[in-house]
């Protein structure tokens, strides 16, 4: 549904996004990660039409974005910091908004202003930060969009108001396959969200992966032997392998139960089969890369 | 969904208003206040006597200025501030709407605010002008022409506005630079015609400065609408500058990079030229001032150096939004060397504007005189030209000369004189010229074009006039007397004519160049109402016989009947204060305490003193003439040759 391929943004002298091509489904949400300066934004402001690419295409549906009103009608973008219309109430921003999006539903206005307990005829520029946020999310929300895409959308929110925030959009997914892009430094913020993720690291993609996949795909595996270590890891997909004394620490790709049948065929004294943490995954899938990148794991 | 998206969202309509509508407000205040309030407040019979206004520019004309110059700019400021501020700018670009819809909403949605209270207020006075009698000061036509007026000129600057605010993307610099942009034609005008003297010999600043170049910059022409009517071909150019302008905004704002917002300039192509453009204005700036100073050629490159690093500096300021800024020292070398090779061209004279001297058989007609603004202002239906063979070879040939002596006059600095030259070319074209020149130097060419008889015919009004039906002449002497000669007899008249006539024809180029005041000024009246205008130059010696001759001499002239005594100093013995300023009372005075003073009360002396003495305070020697039943005093000089001999024996 939404692509983009080879897509090139550079501003003056600097390189802001290179070569990128992403590929995101109806109904899945993405997560967009990367430190900062990493071209996240870039390449948001590039899918929200905001910007328009050098190279390479960005495309919605198979249509250019840049420019396409009927393309754009379907997505809602949220900046980073929201911004609204000078002086304007909630009430006036959803008015604007709804003589704006075809698809804006008033019902659902409402709704979520009791929801989120808003106060919609108070100047937007009063709030503190976390109110404008939630009511940027509750204008996005009610204009009903194919596409929500926002940049850094958990900054300066509790974490009750997350929690609620995250389910709302869980929701929405669920309830109307709405698609969501949504971009973060931080990996456990959104781990719990995404389905599908991606790694920008100077303007180029290093990693895209599905999530789920990745969970139950990657393991960690402790072994201990009587006598010699047999060769058993020439078969199976290593990651990464250390031995701690006697006992063999090692992360492994595969089926759980695969691995476990044909571990236990050597005869182990000590087999365990654990989980990894996302980050561990990462930081193991990337090898060198993944220490630069470190600091949005944790 | 393209019906929601159409030209008339009526919420962004409302988001306009919202933002700029107190714009609209304060201009109809502000107009209110300078025109309808003006007329109730002086509708009284009492104060009408004194209103001057023929149209409505004229009811408080400088807040009208002020409001017209600076409204229009705040519109497109604060209405395009969605373009300057970055968040503001992504959230509206990712609204589902094309950027020309956009700019059609704001651009027109800005105009109608800016129409809406210039046509408020002209309905209001339509309406007050029947009941306050307005059509005693104007008709109702100059009502509309105000409307029109001010609306070509508002929607022209605002729109200038708009363009300037597509290009950059700070509001500050969207404003100042409109200004500067509306500004430039004018301001680029003066500084070349103030430097290009330096490097194209006989560069005719003034009569460039004069050419009506005011309506090359709406902000200057602003400034004169009250009083000078707009033609027709002026009010085209702008017409179309509105819609060509309207239209390239669009097409610059449909190109425009959003993440460019909040730089200086937008467009990388656009900085170069900013900064260049900058240092090349501000290059000239320094060349004006430290060139009118006069300071040689040394202060005149100062000047040029001076101008480039403040221009280039602030330019870079700009640019970077910061003063403290990295130089780049590479384009300031690229231009310093780009202007080391135009001054060279320059010395080479590569336009050949200074060798260029068109052939005797392609002028029409010829203008020479001592300033351009013999040429300019004139009561004549056009200026003085010579179109007799001799003639204007004769001015070539001055012309080539002047041009050959180039760099032995350029260099003195007792050079006093100009000589002002228009050809006109029989392909229609004009060659303007006008150097500074010593004209001694020159005296065989002018003394054969001054004394040409073509020359004489079109410098003098009595040559028109028919002696046969000349009713009366005035002779009016020069000096603090109240007498008058008046000659109405028939044969008298027509003998005067004629005398006159020979006295101009043989006149030396010399007696008109010696500066000796002139006895009298004579108006010769003839035909209906007509009037021909001259001196009476002391050397016209056969007049004053006549004048003898039929006893007028006395009321005719100032004689040394007049004066009771005159008092003769050296000038260097007086202190006079120029710089301060005098009063010839005082001057007298101290001439009256000096015991250097030489006073004299022979008539004779007076008389001889009176023909010589010339109209300044400088010069050798000073003479005070007391004028008894006047109580006045009229101080005169003594130079060189004309210093009598009384005179030059008393002071040994």
């Amino acid at each position: 549904m939404i692509k983009i391929s080879n897509a090139r943004k550079s501003f003056e002298e600097l390189e802001a996004v290179e070569k990128v091509s992403i590929h995101v489904n109806k109904g899945s949400i993405y997560g967009l990660l990367g430190s900062n300066g990493a071209g996240k934004t870039t390449l948001l402001k590039l899918l929200s039409g905001i910007y328009l690419q050098d190279e390479g295409s960005v495309t919605i549906d198979g249509q250019p974005v840049f420019e396409n009103t009927s393309i754009k009608d379907k997505i809602f973008f949220i900046q980073d910091n929201p911004f609204f219309l000078p002086q304007y109430t909630v009430k006036q921003m959803a008015q604007f908004y709804k003589s704006i999006y075809s698809g804006w539903n008033e019902d659902r206005f409402e709704e979520l202003a009791i929801i989120f307990e808003m106060d919609i005829h108070k100047k937007i520029h009063k709030f503190s930060k976390g109110i404008q946020r939630q009511a940027a999310f509750i204008l996005a929300l009610s204009a009903r969009p194919e596409i929500l895409i926002l940049d850094e959308p958990m900054d300066g929110l509790d974490p009750v108001m997350r929690k609620k925030v995250k389910s709302l959009l869980i929701d929405e997914v669920a309830d109307r396959e709405m698609t969501i892009l949504i971009s973060s430094h931080n990996l456990r913020e959104v781990e719990d969200l995404c389905d599908y993720i991606g790694i920008m690291h100077k303007g180029r993609i290093i990693l895209e992966k599905d999530l789920d996949d990745l969970k139950s795909d990657t393991h960690k595996v402790q072994v201990a032997f009587k006598g010699p270590v047999p060769a058993i890891f020439d078969s199976m997909k290593l990651l990464h392998k250390e031995k701690r004394g006697s006992i063999m620490i090692c992360i492994v790709k595969g089926d759980a139960e695969e691995i476990s049948a044909y571990v236990e065929q050597f005869k182990p004294v000590i087999f365990d089969l654990l989980p990894l943490t996302l980050e561990e995954i990462f930081i193991y899938e990337m090898g060198d890369v993944g220490y630069a990148i470190q600091n949005i794991l944790g | 969904m393209p019906s929601r998206i159409s030209l008339v969202n009526k919420e962004i309509w409302k988001t306009i208003t919202r933002s700029v509508g107190w714009v609209s407000i304060i201009y109809f205040l502000g107009l209110f206040f300078s025109i309808p309030l003006e007329i109730l407040m002086t509708a009284s019979e009492e104060q009408r006597k004194f209103i001057d206004i023929d149209n409505l520019f004229q009811y408080h004309f400088q807040i009208q200025i002020i409001l017209n110059m600076s409204i229009p700019v705040l519109m497109a400021v604060f209405l395009f501030r969605f373009l300057q501020l970055k968040p503001y700018s992504d959230l509206m670009h990712s609204l589902p709407v094309k950027r020309e819809a956009i700019f059609h909403q704001y651009a027109i949605a800005g105009l109608i605010l800016l129409i809406l209270p210039v046509l408020l207020i002209a309905i209001i006075v339509l309406i007050l002008y029947q009941p306050f009698f307005l059509n005693d000061f104007y008709n109702i036509g100059e009502i509309f022409k105000w409307l029109g007026i001010t609306l070509m000129y508002n929607i022209l600057i605002y729109l200038s506005g708009v363009f300037v605010g597509m290009v950059s993307g700070l509001s500050a610099v969207q404003g100042a630079l409109t200004y500067i942009i509306l500004l430039l034609p004018v301001g680029l005008i003066v500084l070349l015609a103030f430097n290009l003297p330096f490097y194209l010999y006989g560069y005719p600043s003034q009569y460039y400065l004069e050419s009506k170049f005011e309506k090359f910059s709406p902000l200057v022409s602003l400034t004169q609408i009250n009083y000078r009517a707009s033609g027709a071909a002026e009010i085209a150019v702008y017409l179309i500058l509105i819609f060509s302008i309207y239209w390239l905004s669009l097409w610059v704002y449909k190109k425009r990079k959003l993440e460019a917002v909040s730089q200086a300039l937008v467009f990388p192509v656009t900085k170069p030229i900013f900064k260049f453009g900058t240092t090349f204005c501000t290059m000239l700036l320094g060349g004006m001032y430290f060139g009118e100073m006069r300071g040689g050629m040394g202060w005149l490159i100062a000047g040029y150096v001076f101008g480039v690093l403040i221009g280039y500096v602030i330019a870079e300021m700009v640019l970077q939004k910061s003063w403290r800024v990295t130089i780049h020292l590479k384009g300031l070398m690229i231009y310093t060397a780009a202007m080391a090779v135009l001054f060279i061209l320059f010395q080479f004279d590569f336009t050949q504007y200074e060798k260029k001297l068109p052939a005797a058989k392609e002028i029409e007609r010829v203008h020479i005189s001592e300033s351009y603004y013999l040429y300019s202002d004139i009561d004549r239906d056009e200026p003085l030209y010579l179109r007799e063979y001799e003639n204007i070879d004769m001015v070539r040939r001055l012309h080539k000369e002047i041009v050959e002596n180039k760099n032995i006059d350029h260099r003195q600095s007792n050079v006093q004189d100009t000589a002002f030259i228009v050809y006109e070319l029989k392909n229609g074209e004009k060659l303007v010229r006008n150097y500074k020149i010593d004209k001694t130097n020159y005296r065989p060419f002018y003394k054969l074009i001054y004394e040409s008889d073509e020359y004489k015919t079109a410098t003098n009004e009595i040559y028109k006039v028919e002696a046969n039906e000349t009713t009366k002449i005035t002779i009016t002497p020069s000096g603090p007397v109240n007498k008058r000669a008046t000659i109405t007899d028939p044969d008298d008249l027509k003998e005067a004519v004629e005398i006159l006539t020979e006295e101009v024809d043989s006149a030396a180029y010399e007696d008109s160049q010696n500066h000796v005041e002139p006895y009298a000024y004579i108006e010769v009246f003839y035909g209906d109402s007509k009037k021909a205008y001259m001196q009476w130059n002391p050397s016209y010696t056969k007049f004053e016989k006549w004048l003898k001759e039929n006893s007028l001499l006395d009321e005719a002239r100032v004689t040394s009947n007049d004066i009771s005594y005159a008092l003769v100093m050296k000038a260097e013995d007086l202190e006079i204060n120029h710089a301060r300023g005098f009063s010839y009372e005082e001057i007298f005075e101290d001439m009256k305490q000096s015991n250097l003073a030489m006073k004299m009360t022979n008539k004779e002396q007076i008389e001889t003193s009176l023909k010589n003495a010339k109209g300044f305070i400088d010069g050798e020697y000073l003479i005070a003439f007391y004028f008894e039943e006047q109580r006045a005093i009229d101080i005169k000089n003594f130079n060189g040759e004309n210093v009598p001999d009384f005179i030059k024996k008393h002071f040994e």
